[in-house]
């Protein structure tokens, strides 16, 4: 309890420290959104946030100023993408042709939990007991197993 | 001349580690004992070779002998001591020499510590190793030499890429390939025992703790190159998922996944085929990794010397050992007798979730990386998968992972009765549901900042909570003292990983959702506020460094009722390279990164472009990595998990 209580002072205390000052990242919220989003085209493999090239600083101008116009993130990225191809989006779009990558990692757990569901089919637990013990006596045979579990 | 001896005991061990494979093999076939042994001499002599070739390498790194081609295109005279040995592995051909080392290290330390196992069993193991050996020992010497002299001898080198001339970087790779190549050791014996047809305790006993200095290896290896992004790249981030990234991310979670599968065959006899199959996708996953950062197929910020050839040969590599492990597991795993039986809830299912989730999990690193390759082929069109498509994907996956992680260590193995813990997880979920909105509301976060700070809260909560009932409670406090201590290490080990993760998820939350970020442009006598920090600059000062000359910058901090403290980031060139580079400056404590960049110049030097990163919470991030880590090391030290794992029994049996 007392390293709970501990960490939590912590936490506490040091949040106290953190938090005045978020107002400054909310101005530029939709900008900064769209430049991590974003690839800066002539880089290795950076976003626009994390580029200095002078296409990505262009490319962050371009943004301010469509932002500034009134275009929705939606009309820039499609601007954009017109411009330059889906290359430049860090985050592929959600449709038909990428369906295997969207719906890729649902398949993988799906796939997975399938298999342990057949497995378990296949080999039941109830298979082990002795189906001839009455009642009384498979609870009591139970209680002693769980006991010893729990143990 | 020691350079030609190098040479020549790499091209000796290229036969001796053939005869590794072979000798051994065909003792097993005709049941040879004699030539079974041979392993362990062949086994010790690659790794003694292969230390003195690496050596000898060292030795042409460190009297910067320019006539070694390799040499004089990585190294510097002037380069710092530490930068010119870690230059040995700062490239293709030495790192890859490295590799080998590493393997053919951990194939004597099975020799070594692996005397009493069947001898069957031992040296089919060392067989496999012998084969792995032979195939990268092949291939550095067909396609990627280390070795080659100069006709002409440069006299002076071309340098080294100024941003690998870090601390971090240096000791990164021999890290991440103890845990790499950890996973052959588990490969190994995944093949031999598919080969005998029979996984008994012995196999489950050495597979456990094998993984586990994998994976811690693995762990730190990571966490090195991830601290490394952090300090050189200069944006204030750790981790892009950048495919170099992923390569080696992918055999985390695979071991990750085999870690806690190894449990379930060992306390359980159960899960062995699945384990086996594990082991081989985690090793596979590691050759997957040596192929993308060494082929160039993707773009990468990590760009690695890469030529297609040799892309092709270790393609070929991949191809060869998956696949044929793999054809191996789906003719024998048949075979292989599933132990004890379990009900779906029990601990057994909830480290089979486990499982689920951090296979897919690997699965979806994997789709995400390749994607771009796949689809370039298929429709000849560019596509880029970055860091938001894997957050938006790699977050639900993980979220169910720790909400699980809490509470099943509560649960019994075989068949477990939620009432019994009901309790205690309603306990835990009400106080972290608690705790999470206060601090959520009072410091107004979003709703993903609720979740990450919930799940952290979850799971120290769970993790403590657990730990506190497993030695028992309604006992005095002396008692509880005494029957902590008495617990085994694994206990420890577990509890302190678990909490490692959940420090890592608060503080990759909290650094992200209250990070500030300010770009702008600085003149000298300037301030800036951030977060109710003042920094001052102060002024520019040029300095010089043993291969780089520098502008440094001169920032005072000033905070309230505390010291004040200066931070110096630099603007860098490197002469031998001529590359420029920045040396971000960070002031880092448990509770703040504050992490300011100087930019480019503009109107003659008198003002500057500066970016300060204010992250809250960064260093619990690495808090939590070293967790993980030792948490590892403390299950490793248990007894029971001891590496060279045998009975009584076992040696009775060799014996005969």
């Amino acid at each position: 309890m007392k390293l709970i209580t501990l960490t939590l002072f912590f936490i506490f205390s040091s949040i106290a420290l953190t938090h005045s000052q978020v107002s400054y990242k909310a101005d530029n919220t939709e900008a900064y959104e769209l430049y991590e989003e974003l690839r800066c085209l002539v880089c290795q493999n950076q976003s626009l946030l994390d580029s200095d090239a002078p296409l990505a600083l262009d490319l962050k101008k371009l943004v301010l100023d469509k932002l500034e116009e009134g275009k929705s993130k939606e009309e820039i990225k499609l601007f954009l993408v017109e411009r330059y191809g889906e290359f430049i989006l860090l985050k592929p779009t959600f449709t038909i042709k990428n369906i295997l990558l969207w719906v890729g990692p649902l398949i993988f757990v799906i796939f997975g939990f399938f298999t342990t569901f057949i497995f378990l089919r296949k080999n039941p637990l109830t298979k082990e007991e002795n189906v001839n013990l009455t009642n009384i006596e498979k609870e009591r045979l139970k209680k002693i197993i769980d006991r010893e579990l729990k143990e | 001349m020691i350079i030609e001896l190098g040479h020549y005991c790499l091209a000796l061990v290229l036969t001796i580690s053939f005869f590794q494979f072979m000798i051994p093999a065909l003792g097993v076939r005709f049941n040879s004992n004699s030539l079974m042994k041979s392993s362990f001499i062949t086994a010790y002599l690659s790794f003694t070779l292969i230390l003195l070739s690496f050596f000898s390498l060292v030795y042409a790194y460190v009297t910067s002998d320019f006539s070694v081609s390799l040499v004089a295109k990585n190294s510097h005279s002037l380069k710092p001591l530490i930068y010119k040995i870690s230059g040995v592995w700062g490239n293709h051909e030495g790192s890859l020499l490295l590799w080998v080392l590493i393997l053919t290290f951990y194939s004597a330390a099975v020799a070594l510590l692996g005397r009493k196992l069947p001898l069957k069993l031992i040296s089919l193991v060392l067989s496999c190793q012998g084969l792995i050996a032979s195939a990268f020992i092949s291939f550095i010497l067909f396609t990627s030499n280390p070795f080659i002299r100069l006709f002409f001898p440069e006299v002076e080198g071309e340098g080294f890429n100024p941003i690998l001339q870090d601390f971090g970087l240096a000791i990164h790779p021999p890290f991440l390939y103890l845990g790499y190549v950890g996973l052959s050791v588990t490969f190994s014996f995944s093949i031999a025992a598919l080969l005998v047809g029979k996984v008994d305790t012995i196999w489950v006993k050495w597979v456990r703790p094998w993984t586990l200095i994998a994976w811690v290896f693995l762990t730190i290896g990571i966490a090195l190159g991830s601290w490394w992004a952090y300090r050189e790249l200069g944006w204030g981030g750790w981790w892009f998922w950048d495919p170099v990234e992923n390569a080696s991310f992918m055999p985390w979670l695979a071991a990750t996944a085999l870690l806690h599968s190894s449990i379930v065959a060992e306390k359980r006899d159960t899960l062995k085929a699945w384990t086996i199959l594990l082991a081989i996708v985690a090793f596979s996953f590691s050759l997957l990794g040596t192929f993308i950062v060494r082929s160039g197929v993707l773009i990468s910020v990590h760009s690695f010397a890469s030529d297609p050839s040799r892309g092709l040969y270790i393609l070929m590599l991949l191809i060869f050992f998956t696949g044929g492990a793999l054809l191996l597991f789906a003719k024998k795993a048949s075979h292989l007798k599933s132990g004890s039986l379990f009900q779906p809830l029990s601990r057994e299912g909830a480290l089979v979730i486990n499982n689920i989730i951090f296979a897919s999990a690997a699965a979806t690193v994997l789709l995400g990386t390749l994607y771009p390759i796949f689809i370039d082929a298929i429709n000849n069109s560019k596509v880029s998968v970055g860091p938001p498509y894997f957050e938006a994907v790699f977050i639900p996956l993980m979220v169910p992972a720790i909400l699980l992680c809490a509470f099943s260590p509560m649960l019994s193995w075989k068949r477990a009765k939620l009432e019994n813990i009901m309790e205690r997880i309603v306990a835990v979920f009400l106080c972290s549901i608690i705790l999470t909105s206060i601090l959520v509301f009072i410091y107004n976060g979003s709703a993903s900042a609720f979740l990450g700070v919930f799940l952290g809260f979850w799971l120290i909560l769970g993790t403590i909570y657990e730990f506190i009932m497993k030695v028992g409670t309604k006992i005095s406090f002396k008692k509880f003292i005494n029957r902590s201590l008495n617990l085994p290490r694994s206990a420890y080990g577990m509890s302190l990983a678990h909490i490692g993760v959940a420090i890592f998820v608060i503080g990759v939350t909290v650094s992200s959702a209250w990070r500030i970020d300010i770009e702008q442009p600085i003149t000298i006598g300037d301030k800036v506020i951030i977060n109710n920090i003042e920094l001052n600059f102060l002024s520019v000062n040029n300095v010089n460094g043993p291969n780089w000359i520098a502008e440094r910058g001169v920032f005072e901090v000033l905070q309230k009722d505390k010291n004040n403290e200066f931070l110096y980031p630099e603007r860098r060139f490197y002469p031998a390279s001529q590359v420029n580079t920045s040396e971000p400056a960070i002031m880092s404590n448990y509770i703040f990164d504050l992490y300011i960049v100087l930019g480019e110049s503009i109107n003659n030097n008198k003002s500057y472009t500066l970016r300060v990163y204010y992250s809250p919470f960064l260093n619990w991030i690495w808090l939590g990595i070293i967790c993980m880590a030792l948490g590892g090391i403390l299950s490793l030290t248990d007894r029971k998990h001891r590496l060279g794992y045998t009975t009584k029994i076992n040696s009775a049996n060799v014996n005969k």
